[in-house]
């Protein structure tokens, strides 16, 4: 009897707890952070009439383009369209195109997300790299990659706090592009996913335009991945079905649907999903990836970025026209897509996940740690095979990156100092911009040579040690102190004071130039304790090469309530009222009104994570839930540059001739032989290489 | 202008030799320190490796040597000439007296019978010069050494099939040297298979012909050879009185056992 009300009580406990999970704590879920989520709905998932569908799939056969250039000279439309179809018998058997025939097999007419992809592909086949293969479920492998997610809250970063911790080696919080500090874009992902901003272009007439992290992310929801920042919880099943799979599998994608839409549960990025670009579909290649990639590698301003071509039907997409990384993959700038190679030969995926290589100095997620991307991989150990030299260059690669003789510099637009706190008005766009005080590609000035472990800090910055292991080398000390750069910048602060006159030019040149500066004496040398005894083993572990860096660094808004050496957690600015009145205070006031940003200054969010967060930040007394808006002002939030400058790797814009040996050996050569913790003697030797001096 | 950066060009190229005389290892090992120091060699596609490693080649027996005492002059200068000097350790060895006890004329005689003098190796196929140095007198890393010389180029999975017939391959090979059965008449004289030790007798009884090699280089005298000899071999490793006393004691204390036995038995009736 007691047997029999036990299980009685165990199953309705079960069916409760269900319920709770599956539809109580979503909504407790929703009301607590503020995100919103609804069925997603795309103007371009079209249905198609028959006729309609068999035209497209015509258009869409490869033998079209062939044919139409064919007759390209032909200038009577009518007589052209009969040459068309005598050059066209038999499309559908010839079709570049599969899922075409599938399509029509299938009576498929209408796109519509994930849900038509897994009529078919429920499962697939995933090839791992020790030959072994497995069948997972689509649809959660796609949920639960970075491309999704973009945090992990498993182990695999490379990163190291400035406590001298690897992150999430111990307890696992999530981190990643989602709520990593990075000064460049300024604003954090929910805060910024997705925004609609009013443009007053000098000639001619108001402009809304798109703005967002969300345009170069895959999820199609009112804001990122929320849920899957919790140990707990799925993301619900309307925001899986607003994936778009096409921008990353269809050849004839329309980078023109990708721009913000309101409706009236929000704000959120369009898709493409019509049947031309569904009709296209297959493996990822590397046009699919530079759709969003290209972005941060080359620009969005670089010459040759196709996706930067297509701003949108409507609500255009803005352009950043400062350069991320300023290393673009291109067939125009690169040896490798040149050569026909695409993003996957090198970065071979397993599954939806993708591999990042197991060096990284930022704090970017990787879905596959442990899987090598390097050169070596094609390359060999001796990839120089013709020169005379070969042998020797050859031997430098027990020192030398290939990227350091093999990228000569970055685009000259490349960001190198930001300035978020004193916009400047731009014409030509009719907005407010954040001011790039400094823009240089070249060597010394925004890329420089560092010693690379494979290890970062928690804010970017590459960590290894010359071989000597001496103390000598610090990259976490360095200022600029080019004169030339100096000058620049002096004349930026001064061109600045014309429309901000509280600015002191020399402070101002002191605090970008040696953002140390900033820090009082008693942080300073808490400072270079904490590098000493938590980053210098981290720095001596394994072995080192030079490798080539983009610098950065940008001023932003901080809570000086959480501050520590290496800098104070900076504040977000939202996009629109930044963009439009260029009031860069009440922007930060606007987006940190954000729920999720008031969350963060609870105690909840405090024990679940960021106490662990500022650990790594290098703040081991813990997250302070001083929230900083305190009846409409801003309280203990003060403008300032991070301390010091991030370093980016680059790794792509690889060209054929590598830098020759004088470039190098020589006085003032690419390489400081000093900063990089040479001896005197060894400098001396490295400077002055007879063999050298005789060629040159 | 031009002739005063000529000038100090030259200074610098000056300088930089009096800093380093061009016929040091030091100066040498500038580059051949270099750990990918490695070429595609055009005719075959395999990777030339021209690294010496500077820690090993301190501890060699030819550390004394300066690298252009063998590499001659013309290596002084980079870039190198073009075809590589053919350098033969007797053009050394030979007529050193010092040299006499390690018996190079008998090495290079056994050697020009070898299987491996067939397929034109060198000494420098199986010995690097940059690391050569006399063995020492642990037993475990002559095997070690020596047996990694030979799978340098033999590791194969067509190795442990022709092994098959040995009990225990992977026992054999850690403890034995390879050259124990691939050789009779001299340690450099390389057997064809076929002429190979394959009679387990030969090494696993007391007159094993493996006691005249590897196992002479242990420490001398009867207690060493019978107890302390590392690696221990079945039907070898024996010492006569201790034999006769384990068996003196081995028949005592199974007669004890049986005697105790059989006292129990015979006076069982008593207990009750």
């Amino acid at each position: 009897m007691i047997n029999k009300r036990f299980i009685i009580i165990l199953f309705v406990v079960l069916i409760l707890g269900v319920f709770f999970y599956n539809f109580v704590y979503p909504v407790l879920f929703e009301s607590y952070t503020g995100v919103v989520n609804a069925e997603l709905s795309y103007e371009s998932s079209q249905k198609l009439s028959e006729t309609e569908f068999e035209a497209l799939a015509y258009e869409l056969t490869a033998r079209y383009d062939k044919a139409a250039e064919f007759v390209a000279d032909e200038e009577n439309d009518f007589s052209r369209q009969i040459k068309m179809n005598m050059l066209m018998p038999s499309f559908l058997r010839q079709t570049d195109f599969k899922h075409i025939k599938y399509f029509g097999d299938a009576d498929i007419r209408q796109y519509e997300g994930p849900k038509t992809c897994l009529l078919c592909h429920k499962t697939i086949k995933v090839h791992h790299a020790d030959g072994t293969s497995s069948t997972v479920n689509t649809l959660d492998d796609v949920v639960n990659s970075v491309h999704f997610k973009f945090q992990s809250s498993s182990s695999g970063f490379s990163t190291y706090g400035y406590d001298g911790r690897q992150v999430n080696q111990g307890r696992a919080i999530p981190v990643g592009k989602i709520n990593r500090a990075c000064g460049i874009p300024g604003s954090f992902s929910w805060t910024g996913w997705a925004a609609l901003v009013k443009s007053k272009p000098s000639h001619g007439e108001v402009e809304i335009r798109s703005e967002g992290c969300g345009q170069c992310h895959i999820g199609g929801n009112y804001h990122p991945a929320t849920e899957k920042m919790m140990p707990v919880g799925d993301v619900p099943f309307d925001a899986k079905q607003g994936i778009d799979c096409l921008i990353c599998h269809a050849a004839k994608y329309d980078m023109n649907q990708r721009h913000v839409i309101e409706d009236a549960y929000g704000r959120r990025w369009n898709q493409d999903r019509s049947m031309k670009a569904a009709l296209s579909v297959g493996r990822a290649t590397d046009k699919n990836c530079l759709n969003c990639h290209q972005h941060n590698m080359g620009g969005d301003a670089y010459q040759y970025n196709v996706a930067a071509k297509s701003l949108g039907y409507k609500n255009r997409r803005l352009l950043h026209k400062g350069a991320k990384r300023g290393n673009p993959f291109s067939a125009e700038d690169d040896v490798h897509a040149a050569a026909g190679l695409i993003c996957t030969d090198c970065h071979v995926p397993e599954g939806h996940k993708i591999p990042r290589g197991r060096l990284g100095v930022d704090l970017v997620a990787n879905d596959l740690p442990d899987k090598t991307v390097s050169c070596e991989t094609c390359h060999t150990v001796t990839p120089h095979t013709h020169s005379k030299d070969q042998a020797i260059l050859n031997g430098h690669i027990a020192r030398l990156a290939c990227e350091t003789c093999h990228i000569r510099q970055l685009q000259d637009n490349n960001v190198v100092l930001r300035d978020w706190v004193h916009p400047t008005w731009d014409e030509e766009e009719g907005i407010f911009l954040p001011t790039d005080i400094y823009l240089s590609g070249e060597v010394g000035k925004g890329f420089v040579f560092l010693w690379l472990n494979g290890n970062g800090t928690f804010l970017a910055n590459a960590l290894g040690n010359n071989p000597n292991q001496l103390d000598a080398y610090n990259p976490l000390m360095v200022v600029i102190d080019e004169p030339e750069v100096i000058a620049a910048i002096r004349a930026k602060a001064i061109e600045l004071k014309k429309v901000y006159a509280d600015i002191d030019v020399e402070k101002y040149v002191e605090a970008a130039t040696n953002p140390l500066s900033q820090l009082s004496p008693a942080m300073l040398e808490k400072r270079g304790k904490m590098i000493q005894e938590n980053l210098r083993p981290v720095m001596n572990q394994g072995k080192s090469k030079i490798y080539p860096f983009k610098l950065f660094n940008a001023m932003m808004y901080e809570d000086m309530g959480n501050q520590g050496p290496f800098g104070a957690m900076i504040l977000p600015f939202d996009y629109p009222s930044y963009y439009e009145t260029g009031n860069a205070i009440e922007s930060v006031k606007i987006a940190i009104q954000n729920p999720i940003v008031k969350r963060m200054y609870e105690s909840p969010f405090k024990f679940y994570m960021m106490d662990e967060f500022m650990s790594y930040f290098g703040v081991l007394e813990g997250w302070k839930t001083d929230y900083p808006l305190v009846d409409g002002e801003l309280v203990n939030v003060e403008p300032h540059w991070m301390r010091q400058m991030g370093t980016l790797m680059v790794n792509h814009g690889i060209e054929k001739t590598g830098r020759q040996c004088d470039e190098c050996h020589t006085i003032d050569g690419i390489l400081d032989f000093e900063l990089l913790g040479y001896s005197a003697e060894r400098v001396f030797e490295l400077e002055h290489l007879p063999e050298v001096s005789i060629r040159r | 202008m031009k002739i005063y950066v000529r000038i100090s060009a030259f200074l610098i190229f000056l300088s930089a030799i009096s800093a380093f005389a061009n016929t040091t290892t030091a100066y040498c090992l500038r580059c051949h320190g270099m750990e990918t120091l490695a070429y595609r060699d055009k005719s075959t596609g395999n990777i030339v490796n021209l690294y010496v490693d500077p820690q090993q080649y301190r501890q060699s027996n030819h550390s004394r040597l300066e690298c252009v005492t063998c590499h001659t002059a013309d290596y002084s200068h980079y870039p190198h000439p073009e075809n590589a000097e053919n350098l033969y350790c007797l053009d050394c060895h030979k007529d050193d007296p010092k040299l006499i006890p390690y018996g190079f004329v008998e090495i290079e005689q056994a050697f020009k019978n070898s299987i491996h003098a067939s397929i034109e190796l060198s000494c420098f196929s199986c010995h690097d010069p940059h690391q050569f140095k006399l063995s020492g007198e642990d037993s475990r890393e002559i095997v070690r050494y020596d047996n990694e010389i030979c799978l340098n180029c033999h590791a194969s999975p067509l190795l442990v099939i022709s092994h098959q017939w040995l009990p225990k391959p992977l026992l054999h090979w850690r403890s034995i040297r390879c050259l124990e059965c691939h050789t009779r008449v001299a340690i450099h004289q390389i057997l064809p298979a076929k002429e190979s030790v394959k009679n387990c007798v030969e090494c696993h009884s007391k007159e094993a012909t493996l006691l005249s090699r590897l196992y002479d280089l242990q420490k001398s005298g009867w207690f060493n050879k019978a107890v302390f000899n590392d690696p221990y071999i079945i039907g070898m490793s024996r010492h006569e009185s201790i034999d006769r006393w384990s068996l003196i004691i081995l028949v005592f204390t199974i007669g004890g056992l049986f005697a105790h036995g059989l006292g129990r038995f015979l006076t069982r009736s008593n207990k009750k």
